[in-house]
């Protein structure tokens, strides 16, 4: 016995202090808001022990199990923290400690009646979404997966007296239920093969029993596709993604930062979990990987081709999240397949790269949602139209967003760039494969790949060059002020994950390869990593090889020569002066491009993805107007139709209600009769 | 992974002859493209030297920032130029196997010159004025177009080595088991769009163009003046030696020594510049050939280069196995 509490006690000691310090906190605040710092803290606290739970459990690879009392009669709760819950636990503590810190700043504008509740909802969130992480039986994880719903759903509708936030709620409630639905089919089919030695009578529900349960090949596609499904609802999964854009953006900053980073990832988790874990790799098929991996592209192309198009810099990085689980779709995919046709070694890095990006995107992408929460504030407007400038009045702020947008954009030697290089990697295997089908499959989504990230940086150069640059476009930007130290500390944590994860790649492979080696069953590698830890070289002996940390040198080596290079030939005075523009005199904020213009040429160039509706004015118009609206296709040819179906079928059923009794007792007498008849003669 | 079988100090001796010759050399490549233009359009050239002329005086003036922009204007034209200097040092140039080349793959080297993009679009929108905007639009817009055909390139001429690796990449191809290959002429078709895509060549854009509608890339430098813009000057010129050092790796591998004595470098060096000079010259006939496309005709010619860099790849299957 050590004195020190293993990582899976650790990990429930956390799930109890945040939900504790919620309790206390929604108390507490009601009487003086300026215990909101304090009591941040303390979750950031905890996020950090978690954190380092998660590591632990990693580096040492356990797996701890735990049956707990209480729940209902017979049904013991069933807790376990193996290497993937750890590496998933890192996520969630790693980003929720730098969400705290910054919401200890940032919440100072949250309206103080609203404080104590979205304390509170923060508390449970960041509890149940731990508690999903560690669940090891279905009801467990379904009592969590559906708190965690609601909470969520909590958070999005804070600021609940705009319509739109409303209208947002209700339709990430739906769409969270038709999830559930479908995860739990696919639990219950599970359930059902569990081996009768195991749970003589009922089935047990236990993930143990699913987990040695053997389903016919029929039964393990249902599985599958529920599984994909239920969890890709919650993920973003297209055409299910709808939600998503309107849910992330009307929260306030953190929580959407939560959301965004850390809630999508538990949809990963729960497929992994599922597909590789409870159903096991065997009874996948490695065709089903084509499907996952062909979704996953066109929902990166998809996403990132409506994060581009977006002015509300939040409804950006929403879709810009939709890009993103499409790149770890991807690497799932690609992971089936390969796994599933006999090439181990490139299967366990497009699942590696999976995982490494799920990481990485918890931490840019909450770093700017941040950004953006300060973006709205400084300026008051949540249109990027309204901003613009804000780097030369949020130097220290800006900066942090700067490398943000660097990293999701897919750089060297930022973090997006590793877990992406590692896919291509994955990728670039293809020839090894049997069958030109396949190869073509796998080819094309490498180049759904590139052509997402590389439409990803022209993104972010939007959101930043509009955002940050230029010349202020609103009286609100011009004024903009730096944020507040708990903020810059939150942004800061942040950008350091970002660097750590960038800067560290082979230490957090081996990590990554703790956590997969259970679900996978190959090892990366005994010889994880042959050339040492300065080295990515995930295929050897001959294959590619990549070091970011001798890159960063080499840069930080050439960066002072260069600036040294024009004082060895004189002057090094520096003036300032009104801009050129190619000679023409005046310079207004309205002459620089606006959100819509900047995106022009994408919705030139990928009309299809779009629904366009463009008003031009004529030429004898008194007050020309230009209008323009891009609309998500899927809301006039999926979701629309689907509504008007509904109600058609609701206005249908309504005739046959006439409220009169007796024409409803002779509907319960005519089912009576009709049931009898059915079970009698069957 | 050690520094191949080279010694420290001629480790470093190597790449520093290579970015030191990359450095001089890249001004005079550009000089002699511009030569070539002139001469093929019946103007009086101006002779090789004439870009080192002007980076030396832009580098005399003093350095002007335009009012109202932020610390990044002023430093993206430094973080521009290390970028693409560092990549000088992952190409084989002067030997096939570079010291520092196993940090960087080709993939790594795409990812660089799109971080110099990016960067360079950030310097020319934060002036604020509508050509700097339309200019970092534009070429983050051609830059999209034509990463992925790059990367298709890029995949192709792997077939062989199975690694993005470049000297990898380049033992292969100077192996005897495919001397050449179709698939590599339609990637070296693909390639020559693409470069001149992605440096801002005819008929994209216009390198000495002025004509403030049609810029891209010199839209982009609009506002710097003085050492910013020689930085950024000579960082495209070392742009566009790379992208043809890694063509003639791709598609005209021989003459490159593998050891390291002095008549191999020698001779290798000598062959390396008749390579880049004939390239250059090259793309002068292509300049003088042909009219510059309009804007929204890009998309075309860079599918065009994605569809030639597919076909080579998927030959490569249909004749290989």
């Amino acid at each position: 016995m050590t004195p020190f509490p293993d990582s899976l006690d650790t990990s429930l000691l956390v799930l109890l202090a945040w939900g504790m310090t919620g309790i206390l906190g929604f108390f507490l605040l009601r009487r003086s808001e300026g215990l909101l710092g304090p009591l941040s803290l303390l979750l950031a606290a905890g996020g950090v022990v978690l954190a380092f739970s998660g590591i632990r459990g990693l580096v040492r690879g356990t797996e701890l199990q735990r049956v707990l009392s209480g729940g209902l009669p017979g049904l013991p709760l069933h807790v376990r923290q193996d290497p993937l819950s750890s590496f998933f636990l890192l996520i969630l503590g790693g980003a929720a400690t730098g969400i705290l810190l910054f919401s200890a700043g940032y919440l100072r504008s949250l309206p103080p009646p609203r404080l104590p509740a979205f304390f509170l909802r923060t508390a449970l969130f960041l509890a149940s979404m731990e508690g999903v992480f560690l669940a090891d039986d279905a009801y467990i994880f379904m009592v969590f997966w559906e708190i965690m719903a609601l909470v969520s759903y909590a958070l999005v509708v804070t600021e609940n007296d705009r319509e739109e936030v409303r209208n947002a709620g209700f339709l990430y409630l739906l769409m969270a239920h038709f999830g559930s639905l479908l995860i739990l089919v696919a639990f219950f089919v599970l359930a059902t093969h569990e081996p009768s030695s195991l749970s003589p009578g009922l089935s047990s529900f236990t993930f143990d029993a699913m987990r040695t349960s053997a389903p016919p090949a029929g039964t393990a596609l249902l599985v599958f596709v529920c599984t994909l499904l239920g969890f890709g609802a919650k993920a973003g999964l297209i055409p299910l993604h709808v939600w998503l854009p309107e849910a992330h953006p009307v929260a306030p900053s953190p929580a959407s930062a939560l959301l965004s980073g850390v809630m999508l990832k538990t949809a990963i988790y729960g497929i992994l979990r599922v597909l590789f874990g409870l159903l096991g790799l065997d009874h996948l098929n490695y065709a089903w990987g084509v499907p996952v991996l062909l979704a996953g592209g066109l929902m990166a192309l998809f996403g990132i081709l409506h994060a581009l198009v977006q002015s509300d810099p939040k409804k950006l990085l929403a879709y810009s999240s939709i890009e993103n689980i499409g790149i770890i779709f991807l690497g799932i995919g690609l992971a089936i397949l390969y796994l599933r046709s006999g090439h181990s070694m490139a299967g366990e890095i497009a699942l590696a790269a999976s995982l490494y990006h799920a990481i990485n995107h918890a931490f840019f992408k909450s770093l700017l949602f941040m950004g953006a929460g300060t973006m709205i504030h400084a300026t008051g407007s949540h249109d990027l139209n309204g901003m613009g400038g804000l780097l030369r009045r949020m130097p220290v702020s800006g900066g942090f967003v700067l490398v943000g947008v660097l990293c999701i954009a897919g750089l060297p030697p930022g973090n997006g760039f590793v877990s992406e290089w590692l896919l291509l990697q994955a990728a670039l295997q293809a020839g090894s494969l049997s069958g030109t089908l396949l190869r073509s499959a796998v080819l094309l989504g490498g180049a759904l790949l590139v052509l997402a990230s590389a439409l990803a940086a022209m993104g972010f150069v939007k959101f930043y060059g509009i955002g940050y640059l230029g010349l202020p476009r609103s009286e609100g930007a011009h004024n903009a002020r730096e944020v507040s130290t708990a903020e810059k500390v939150g942004m800061a944590w942040m950008v350091g994950g970002c660097l750590l994860l960038a800067l560290s790649p082979v230490r957090m492979l081996s990590w990554i390869d703790q956590a997969l080696r259970p679900l996978t069953g190959s090892p990366l590698r005994e010889n994880a990593f042959p050339a040492g830890w300065l080295w990515l070289l995930p295929l050897p002996p001959r294959g590619a090889s990549y070091s970011p940390e001798i890159l960063l040198g080499l840069l930080a080596f050439l960066l002072p020569l260069a600036f040294l290079l024009p004082r060895l030939f004189g002057k090094s005075s520096i003036r300032q002066s009104p801009v050129w523009g190619c000679g023409y005199g005046t310079r207004t904020f309205r002459m620089q491009d606006s959100a819509g213009s900047f995106a022009q040429p994408i919705r030139h160039f990928f009309a299809n993805f779009f629904l366009m509706k463009r008003h031009l004015p004529e030429p004898e118009e008194k007050s020309p107007v230009f209008d323009l609206t891009v609309e998500d296709p899927h809301w006039a040819y999926l979701y629309r139709p689907l509504l008007r179906l509904f109600q058609a079928i609701a206005t249908l059923a309504e005739k046959v209600r006439s409220g009169r009794i007796s024409v409803y007792l002779v509907y319960s007498f005519g089912t009576l009769i009709f049931l009898l008849t059915v079970f009698r003669w069957m | 992974m050690d520094v191949g079988d080279l010694s420290l100090p001629s480790a470093i001796l190597v790449e520093g002859v290579q970015i030191v010759l990359a450095l001089l050399a890249a001004p005079i490549l550009s000089g002699w493209i511009g030569f070539c233009r002139s001469v093929l359009s019946n103007r009086s050239p101006a002779g090789i030297l004439q870009p080192w002329r002007d980076l030396v005086r832009l580098f005399r003036k003093e350095t002007i920032v335009p009012e109202g922009t932020s610390f990044l204007f002023r430093v993206v034209p430094f973080l521009v130029f290390a970028a693409l200097l560092s990549c000088v040092l992952f190409v084989p140039a002067l030997v096939t196997d570079p010291p520092l080349a196993p940090v960087a793959d080709a993939v790594v080297l795409v990812g660089l010159f799109s971080l110099a993009r990016m960067l360079m679009a950030f310097g020319a929108m934060d002036a604020g004025t509508p050509f700097g905007d339309l200019g970092g639009r534009r070429e983050m817009m051609v830059g999209f177009l034509a990463e992925p055909a790059t990367l298709m390139i890029l995949f192709t001429a792997s077939l062989w080595s199975r690694s993005t690796a470049l000297p990898a990449i380049l033992h292969s191809l100077l192996g005897a088991s495919a001397p050449f290959h179709p698939s590599l002429l339609f990637a070296l078709l693909a390639f020559i769009l693409v470069l001149l895509a992605e440096n801002g060549r005819l008929p994209i854009d216009n390198p000495s163009t002025h004509l403030e509608l049609t810029m891209i890339h010199e839209a982009m430098l609009l506002e710097y003046s003085g050492p910013l813009l020689a930085m950024m000057e000579w960082g495209s010129q070392i742009k566009l030696l790379l992208y043809l050092l890694i063509g003639t790796d791709f598609f005209f591998p021989a003459g490159l020594p593998a050891s390291l004595s002095p008549g191999s470098l020698g001779a290798g060096l000598l062959f390396l510049s008749a390579k880049l000079l004939v390239a250059g010259a090259g793309i002068a006939l292509i300049e003088t050939l042909f009219a510059k496309l309009r804007i929204f005709r890009v998309p075309e010619f860079t599918a065009l280069a994605y569809l030639l860099a597919t076909m080579g790849f998927l030959i490569h299957f249909v004749l290989e196995v």
